[in-house]
């Protein structure tokens, strides 16, 4: 019983499953690892557009936030770049560990990214919300300030700063929903393979 | 490049056989095991000993069958028995018998497919030739306990298969 026994007939009914047809299997896997490559480059060159776009915004004095934007953005993007990095090099690490041990580390992942996903849709509408009304506070009793700007941009730019909240918002839910769900499945799995005999 | 076709056309089989307990619809087996080969892909180079080559590839597939929760799984689409019956090679034995034999390891499939997570991952890996020891460093669980795991995996697939012994 303890080792597997060669006349096992289940073991040698087993082994005769038929072989797969792996012609194309190795190209199949080379052409998803540069989709891959090639999409993460798409993402990077996109990110780093909205990066430049922030900075000449900023540089020219069209966004009056005195450049913390773009040091909010870059710093961001290099903190998102070095725990991507760290992600990809560990994933083959946890792919080996043992099955539980890599069931409580992806456990735990999943725990951190529905707290991310619940901040996202929870703690940016309180941050607006509060942004807005120290705001409001700050400058309440100053004079107002000249604008240049027209009521049409100004009504682009409200719009736009809607939009991008409730997409942040949705983000957030779709994250936390999915990754709710994800706790569920993989601590049913880790109780199921514990589980005392 | 060439390493990794070898690797793959010898261990092609096991893998998917594991994926095929995790999975019903072939599409998605063939995704869970292509899956499985860029991760070995990216882990071989932390290969110490080629010799624990195959169980480390089991040990990868198995974790990531058992991961495998953001696809939907187990979908009745397509029956395994009509599947596995069409791909017998056409130098088996004589058709009937093939067919038999194909049923015979669709219903092995099925009862392994059938049986719960903690008995489930016991007996594919056991399925696979690796030893008591392998599957419990592999599983995370002490060897008695994956011995008698074992046990209740290999009568439950016996109880389907109409033996009680």
């Amino acid at each position: 019983m303890t080792n597997s026994p060669p006349h096992d007939p289940l073991v040698a009914l087993w082994q005769t499953s038929p072989k797969p047809d792996t012609r194309h299997l190795v190209q199949d896997i080379q052409r998803l690892n540069r989709l891959h490559q090639r999409l993460n480059r798409s993402v990077l060159a996109i990110l780093c557009g909205i990066a430049i776009l922030l900075i000449f915004e900023e540089a020219t004095g069209r966004l009056g936030s005195h450049g913390i934007l773009s040091v909010v953005w870059v710093g961001g993007l290099g903190i998102g770049l070095i725990q991507r990095r760290r992600a990809r090099c560990n994933r083959p690490i946890a792919l080996t560990l043992d099955t539980v041990s890599l069931l409580k580390s992806m456990i735990a992942r999943a725990k951190n990214d529905l707290f991310i996903a619940r901040c996202l849709y929870a703690g940016v509408p309180l941050g607006a919300v509060i942004g807005s009304l120290v705001m409001r506070l700050a400058t309440n009793g100053a004079p107002p300030v000249a604008r240049a700007v027209s009521p049409h941009l100004q009504l682009i730019q409200i719009g736009a700063g809607i939009a991008a909240l409730v997409i942040m918002m949705l983000a957030g839910v779709i994250l936390a929903h999915s990754r709710h769900h994800q706790v569920e499945e993989l601590s049913k799995k880790l109780r199921d393979i514990e589980a005392d005999l | 490049m060439i390493e990794l076709q070898q690797i793959v056309e010898i261990h092609a089989a096991m893998v998917r056989r594991i994926a095929s307990v995790y999975e019903r619809h072939p599409d998605r087996i063939d995704d869970l095991a292509q899956d499985v080969w860029l991760a070995v892909w990216q882990a071989l180079p932390r290969l110490n000993d080629p010799s624990t080559l195959k169980s480390y590839i089991a040990r990868i597939t198995q974790n990531i069958c058992v991961t495998h929760v953001r696809r939907a799984l187990v979908r009745q689409t397509q029956d395994l028995t009509d599947l596995l019956i069409d791909t017998v090679p056409d130098r088996s034995p004589p058709v009937d018998e093939a067919a038999v034999h194909a049923m015979q390891l669709a219903r092995l499939i099925e009862a392994v497919r059938d049986l719960p997570e903690n008995l489930k991952a016991v007996a594919t890996l056991y399925l696979e030739e690796m030893p008591i020891k392998e599957i419990a460093l592999a599983l995370g669980i002490s060897e008695s306990n994956a011995s008698v795991r074992l046990h209740r995996a290999k009568s439950a697939i016996r109880l389907s298969f109409g033996d009680p012994a």
